[in-house]
């Protein structure tokens, strides 16, 4: 049973209600100090980690059953986007794994037979049956890399160490090639010897295990993980922060190990281009005259820590054997972007009320967007809204399920806040 | 029918026969007060001297369903020991021990007929004194001042609410304790509960509920406090007195908002020309130049410092003063027109209830009336204003109107009393001025002064515009006084 | 009493669907909180019995009303609550409805001149804080955190790390919007006469926080739900925004140093066999700072909440207790620029002077202590952002013992619970086996309120989530009201709430008929949280002993 790991996680909530809020010294308006969207959309203390910490409590109590509960049961569970608020700031005076509650809750849904959300089975049957999760024939996945003569490495003739890792989402949706495009263009031009893998190119699989269905998550990551070493990949670049995330944390936990003990390291594209600045291969020349404010992705930024494997048990005073280490969103990927933002002339970063580690969430992740297209769309108009507060006129970020979501809450605002990916903007500045 | 004889034998058992009083002269004396409200007799005087004879006495008139009114002042201002149905005044101002000084934790535990004169006396033999209203009568209670939450010249926040723990007689005739003097096992003394149980009579809480905030302002009418200790303050050991003068009350406002927002100095409040002539003529002569050459508002503000150096903390208040009054081109001064003396004369006279012979609110012409409320500071031009309006429909010259404004907790709210003089002996023009005071408490309080004391006719007025205030605090009186004998018809009861 | 498929509908008439709920996952929700040992053991006893029946979200005083007739009218019982902290906002048994007031989160005002805010019952700490902040203002803020409700803390407790300047929560309570448990509403201070506003909590007549609050805390919602109050603000001279660095667990906060000074302080005993003396010589220090009148912020920490406070991870938080980081006990003071610069240099020259005077030693910038409690953590005492570390220990945490007295007075509480404590808990002693000195049962918090004119403490014990612990932990709290009612002591006083009202209001003047007769009056029907704040029948003396033995 998956709540059975995370028993003592669950039963030790102490109801203080500090996973509902931005750290509270860095809250800095009344308007914008909640951190969880989950409540602000479903009101009820159900949907925080609270609630479900009670919920999970009372399903492995058999206070609550499938059976009866089913319909309330997966709204609660699935909607939520995984983004960790909760979870970094719990850990901030607890040491509960929250996000582990909440992913055993997910787990224990799919395990029973109760979940995945039907749109989200969409998703992972369209990867079975196409590699990708927009149903898309496999043979376009590499069309946005037609012109720019880019090595393949699935065919075992090229080789290089470094693999630029697209994701679906990058790959297929219309309009948002530019950035594998604006990507592969910089590291051509900063001399990075860097091949994909083509139409071969498989989906990271991170949405299964999102959605708790970890049967299909492995299938689909060992795919990945055999070609990765077929093709003897070191390094993997990815826009993606829900791509990088998957690479970096789950397919480690998947395998029981660390991060940094896996066969590959995985970067995320801002920081592999905020390194290429700082050695020099990477220079700005053209003054954007722009203010701009940053949106952190939850996947790079509080999730966006190496996870640390740990097998063990609670033992007297809630300690644990042997001792764990817990991610509390300290290592998440915070200033490279901003060094990025910094690093071009007429850039100026105007911060919103909530970055970084308590950063609000767009929305759409862990299969909201696809289940809750109202919840995802509430918030991400929250977030513009806060972007309009600070008086810039555009939000840049590098996700592209944040940059859907977002601009789809500007649109529906009637906003004329642009959203940017960072690569987008650093081209720009080329 | 019971006959009056019994009641009044029974009585006479209990307080003795020379403290149960129907004498024509005596009824007549207790009949009134300084206040406007109608002169109605009592049909008793008991003067007690101890809880126990206040618990019997409250007994007898449960039995037979008499009025009590409490009175521990020898001096009344506003009609709350007046009876409405006549009854027995319980008269405690004869009660007069100040029971114990603890200066450690700062607090007197005293009788109710204690004055400010013989607490400051007393208190000064310790180092410290009690937090006063400006200028009390000499007959004025100390514990009946707290009580009625009269506003202390200290606008500490912490000095606001001076009263800790109580002993009390409810209208049933129970006794009762407020706060860590409810600890069970105390012995019957207040005065040696510190000595005989670990309770050193600080908090003022519970028990249960908050009871001290019930009886404060109840006019008596929630039961009758034979004891209470209040918080006390250091004498300091150096003090200046620095006057602001302004031409108009609007002037004084920000002054005075910064004044308390930077938490610069102690006592503080606003006297126009009239009121501080009042204060400080030596003669009725002086009066009337006083009110004259005096600035029409005039702001005091003390300095004060305790043992820690003293000079130095005097000289950060007064820089911080100097740079407030160069942003409004005001320079604070010691001295006042005609007054060269005014820092010594007022220092000497504030921590002291008023010694001269008439009473100061009634020197101008022999008795005096006083409407007062509070309200945020922004507003009182506004509330002076209408009251000025007021008197000149009814021919009261507004400048014979006294302004007294004290702050309450720094900046949170401003107590605003204005004073309408009159000749006691002019019955026309005591009547003249009861219409005008009528008239003018109506007007201030549908314009939004906020009547926290709604003494004698206020009552009215003020609760027929409160809601379901009256229903709730008449419900509470209900179960503490099912016989209706505690001071009846006082506020909305 | 049952709630009923018609009450639920009646609900759902006045607030609107997606504002009501009877569906058992999300009551679940509601059905639990564990950190009271008391609260954890209702929760084994009753399971989902504890769950409510129906969750509703009024978004208005007039709902409120609305929700509370309708109670009157189906006869079902309702729990007021702000966040929901304490067990007592949760059911007692089957059939309650939870009024969550999570949409009535406006900040109404914020008075710069008057400095006051109005606020409903969602607003946080840290959410008025930061509002009033901006205006030069600030507000108290509670140890249990800054995510609780304003009016909710204000209503029931409130110990803060200014009270030696803000008192308790009731000091900090201005007018009020009570509805009461029939549904009427009553309008406390100021804002009950027409057009005066917000500012005055106090009357007209007597003051009627008086029936709101009670010894130590309110009446648990036992009394219906206050739905809008105004506040009080003072002072802050400091930056406009808390300034913050670093990510995390690794996030401080420091003030600029010619506005703001800390200072911590230790005195020179042996210890633990030398506690006593350092706790007297502390609040020898609080009386002299109290007869100075200076600070803003003056309490003593025992080890406990030093290191629990400033704990970065449960193992950060043994690791620094091997390592002795915090030896002993230590006083807190901080001082702030209200006046001027000059004003918080004088007041410097005074502390140095008062700390000499009493025997203490200022804690050097560069010792452990002062690195972990003043850089990491002593901002907490402007804002709590970390509350429940006190939970760290074991995950779980109970009161010890609390006092509300003279500061000589809970020191003598202080020692006598903790000395009752250490033979008592087995936790402690499981504690004190791996550990240089036990965690719990030496100090306490001492919290002198109002320039040291009166005094707060409380200790905390640290017991693990188990039934056994908690029991443990509940005949403590017994053997503590045993020793207290031996000694006299000022404590017991204020204990009353809920079945100590039947146990201990005999001891004082029969307070409890008095106020089981305000419950009868205000509450007809006991629906208002019963059995809070007491229950409306008078026990018989069998039953009153027999219920002492139930707890």
């Amino acid at each position: 049973m998956a709540l059975e790991k995370v028993e003592y996680d669950f039963s030790h909530c102490q109801r203080c209600s500090t996973c509902k809020w931005v750290h509270l010294w860095e809250v800095k308006s009344h308007r914008f100090s909640v951190s969880c969207p989950s409540i602000v959309y479903g009101k009820f203390d159900s949907y925080s980690a609270q609630g479900r910490n009670d919920i999970a409590f009372g399903l492995y109590n058999n206070e609550l059953s499938w059976e009866e509960n089913k319909d309330t049961l997966l709204d609660v569970i699935y909607k939520c986007t995984l983004c960790a608020a909760c979870d970094i700031n719990c850990k901030r005076v607890m040491d509960l794994d929250i996000i582990g509650v909440l992913d055993a809750l997910r787990e224990e849904a799919c395990e029973k037979g109760y979940g995945p959300l039907p749109a989200h089975k969409e998703f992972i049957t369209s990867i079975m049956q196409y590699d990708n999760v927009w149903k898309q024939p496999r043979t376009r996945r590499a069309n946005w890399a037609r012109d720019l003569k880019v090595k393949d490495l699935s065919k075992g003739k090229e080789k290089s160490d470094i693999l630029y890792y697209v994701g679906c989402t990058y790959a297929y949706r219309p309009g948002q090639d530019i950035i594998p495009i604006g990507m592969a263009k910089i590291m051509k031009q900063a001399g990075v010897d860097f091949g994909i893998l083509g139409v071969k190119e498989v989906c990271c699989g991170g949405i299964a295990d999102n959605v708790g269905d970890k049967k299909s998550f492995e299938e689909i990551a060992k795919k990945n993980l055999e070609m990765f070493k077929e093709a003897g990949v070191k390094k993997i670049v990815t826009n993606c922060p829900g791509c990088f995330m998957t690479f970096s944390e789950k397919y480690a936990r998947m395998l029981k190990t660390d991060t940094r003990n896996l066969d590959y390291e995985v970067v995320h594209a801002t920081v592999f281009l905020n390194q290429l600045i700082q050695d020099r291969k990477l220079k700005f020349s053209k003054n954007l005259n722009l203010k701009v404010t940053w949106h952190d992705p939850c996947h790079l930024g509080r999730r966006g820590e190496p996870y640390q494997h740990w097998e063990g048990k609670r033992i007297t005073w809630g300690l644990t054997d042997p001792p764990r280490e817990l991610n509390r969103g300290l290592k998440g990927v915070y200033e490279p972007p901003r060094n990025i933002l910094r690093a071009i002339p007429g850039v100026e970063l105007v911060e919103m009320e909530r970055i970084k580690e308590y950063s609000w969430c767009c929305g759409s992740g862990a299969g909201v967007r696809s289940a809750f297209p109202d919840f995802a769309l509430a918030t991400a108009r929250d977030r513009i809204e806060e972007a309009s507060s600070t008086g810039v006129s555009t939000l840049v970020t590098c996700c592209p399920w944040c940059e859907t979501n977002l601009s789809d809450a500007v649109s529906s605002l009637g906003s004329k806040m642009k959203i940017m990916n960072i690569v987008e903007l650093a081209n720009q500045a080329l | 029918m019971t006959d009056w004889n019994e009641i009044k034998k029974e009585l006479e058992g209990i307080v003795g026969k020379g403290n149960c009083l129907d004498d024509e002269k005596v009824l007549e004396r207790y009949s009134r007060d300084e206040s406007l409200c109608p002169q109605r007799r009592s049909d008793l005087v008991i003067k007690v001297k101890s809880n126990a004879q206040v618990q019997e006495v409250v007994r007898l008139a449960n039995k037979y369903l008499l009025p009590v009114i409490p009175r521990s002042s020898g001096v009344g201002f506003y009609g709350n020991g007046i009876p409405e149905e006549g009854g027995l005044i319980c008269d405690l101002s004869g009660m007069k021990k100040i029971l114990r000084v603890d200066t450690r934790n700062k607090w007197v535990l005293i009788e109710p007929g204690v004055t400010f004169g013989e607490l400051q006396q007393e208190l000064k033999k310790h180092g410290f004194k009690a937090v006063n209203p400006l200028l009390p009568h000499k007959e004025k209670s100390v514990v009946t001042t707290a009580l009625e939450k009269e506003p202390g010249l200290s606008p500490k926040i912490h000095l606001d609410e001076p009263i800790l723990t109580m002993e009390v007689v409810l209208p049933t005739g129970d006794y009762f304790r407020t706060g860590s003097m409810a600890v069970p096992g105390a012995p019957p003394v207040p005065a040696t509960i510190p000595d005989e149980t670990y309770s050193d009579l600080c908090n003022s809480m519970g028990p249960g509920i908050d009871w001290w905030r019930l009886l404060t302002g109840c006019e008596g009418t929630f039961g009758i406090i034979t004891a209470m200790n209040l918080k006390i303050a250091l004498i300091p050991k150096m003090r200046r007195l620095f006057f602001l003068p302004f031409g108009k009350i609007e002037d004084a406002v920000e002054p005075m908002y910064r004044i308390q927002r930077k938490e610069i100095g102690n006592e503080c409040f606003i006297l126009n020309s009239h009121d501080l002539a009042l204060i400080l003529a030596e003669d009725k002569d002086e009066i009337e130049i006083l009110r004259k050459v005096l600035p029409p508002y005039v702001v005091a503000l003390v300095l004060d410092a305790g043992e820690w150096y003293p000079e130095e903390k005097i000289g950060y208040q007064k820089e911080a003063l100097f740079d407030l009054g160069k942003e409004f081109l005001i320079e604070p001064t010691t001295t006042l027109p005609h007054v060269p003396e005014a820092e010594a004369r007022l220092l000497n006279i504030i921590d002291q209830p008023w010694s001269g012979e008439d009473y100061w609110k009634f020197r101008y012409k022999g008795a005096g009336a006083s409407i007062f409320f509070l309200t945020p500071l922004r507003r009182a031009p506004e509330f002076i204003n209408l009251m000025q309006e007021k008197a000149a429909k009814y021919d009261y010259p507004a400048s014979d109107l006294g302004i007294y404004i004290q702050p309450k907790q720094r900046c949170h709210a401003f107590s605003l009393e204005i004073g309408l003089s009159f000749n006691p002996e002019d019955q026309a023009e005591k009547e003249r001025i009861k219409i005008l005071f009528d008239d003018a408490s109506e007007a201030l309080i549908n314009t939004g002064a906020f009547f926290y004391r709604p003494y004698g006719s206020w009552a009215n007025k003020v609760f027929s515009r409160t809601g379901n205030l009256s229903p709730v605090l008449k419900k509470v009186k209900g179960i503490l006084d099912p016989n209706k004998v505690m001071n009846p018809g006082k506020l909305s009861f | 009493m049952a709630f009923t498929k018609l009450a639920f509908k009646a609900l759902e008439d006045v607030l609107g669907k997606g504002n009501v709920t009877d569906d058992p996952v999300i009551c679940q929700s509601y059905s639990r909180v564990n950190w009271l040992p008391p609260g954890y053991l209702q929760r084994v006893r009753l399971g989902t019995d504890m769950r409510p029946a129906c969750v509703v979200l009024p978004g208005s005083t007039e709902e409120v009303q609305a929700v509370i007739r309708i109670a009157n009218r189906f006869k079902f019982p309702f729990i007021p609550r702000g966040s929901g902290y304490t067990f007592q906002a949760f059911p007692a048994g089957k059939g309650y409805v939870v009024i969550d007031p999570k949409r009535m989160n406006r900040i109404i005002e914020v008075n710069e001149k008057d400095m006051y805010a109005v606020i409903e019952p969602y607003v946080t700490f840290a959410e008025l804080q930061t509002e009033a902040m901006k205006k030069g203002m600030t507000c108290p803020s509670p140890l249990a955190g800054a995510q609780v409700s304003v009016l909710a803390n204000y209503s029931w407790h409130g110990a803060y790390g200014n009270s030696w300047i803000s008192g308790i929560g009731a000091q900090n309570l201005l007018a009020f919007e009570w509805v009461l448990p029939t549904g009427d509403l009553v309008k406390s201070g100021s804002i009950s006469s027409p057009h005066a506003g917000w500012f005055w909590n106090d009357g007209p007549g007597p003051d009627l926080r008086g029936l709101l609050r009670g010894g130590m805390f309110g009446h648990a919602g036992g009394l219906g739900m206050v739905t809008k109050i105004s506040c009080r603000l003072t002072p802050w001279p400091g930056p406009r925004v808390l300034p913050t660095r670093g990510i995390s667990i690794d996030k401080i906060s420091e003030f600029p140093k010619d506005q703001f000074r800390w200072y911590m302080i230790k005195f020179p005993f042996k210890y633990p066999e030398e506690e006593e003396k350092e706790l007297i010589q502390s609040i020898e220090l609080f009386y002299e700072l109290g007869k100075a009148e200076i600070a803003v912020f003056a309490t003593h920490l025992a080890k406990q909440f030093l290191y629990t406070y400033s704990s970065k991870t449960k193992q950060d938080l043994f690791d620094n207790m091997k390592n002795n980081v915090f030896p002993h006990g230590y006083c807190v003071v901080g001082l702030q620029a209200t006046t001027s610069v000059r004003q918080l240099n004088y007041e410097e020259r005074v502390v140095k002077d008062i700390v000499a005077k009493v025997g203490g030693i200022f804690v050097k910038e560069d010792e452990p202590a002062y690195q972990v409690w003043i850089v990491r953590t002593a901002n907490e005492w402007l804002r709590f952002a970390h509350g429940i570390r006190l939970a760290r220990p074991s995950d779980s945490f109970s009161i010890g013992a609390s006092n509300v007295d003279s500061c000589d007075g809970i020191v003598r509480e202080i020692l006598r619970s903790n000395k009752t404590a250490r033979d008592a808990l087995s936790s402690e002693k499981e504690l004190g086996k791996d550990f240089v000195q036990p965690l719990s049962v030496h100090g306490g918090w001492i919290s002198p309120q109002e320039y040291g004119h009166w005094c707060l403490m409380t200790t905390d014990i640290f017991s693990e989530q188990s039934v056994k612990q908690a029991q443990e932990a509940i005949e403590l709290m017994g053997s503590q009201l045993k020793g207290q009612l031996e000694d006299k002591s000022a404590a017991v006083v204020i204990h009353l709430l809920g079945p100590s009202y039947d146990i201990l209001g005999p001891m004082m003047n029969n307070v409890h008929l008095i106020v089981k007769k305000i419950k009868n009056t205000f509450d007809p029907n006991n629906l208002s949280n019963p059995p809070y704040a007491t229950r409306p029948d008078v026990l018989s003396e069998e039953e009153v002993k027999k219920m002492m033995g139930a707890h």
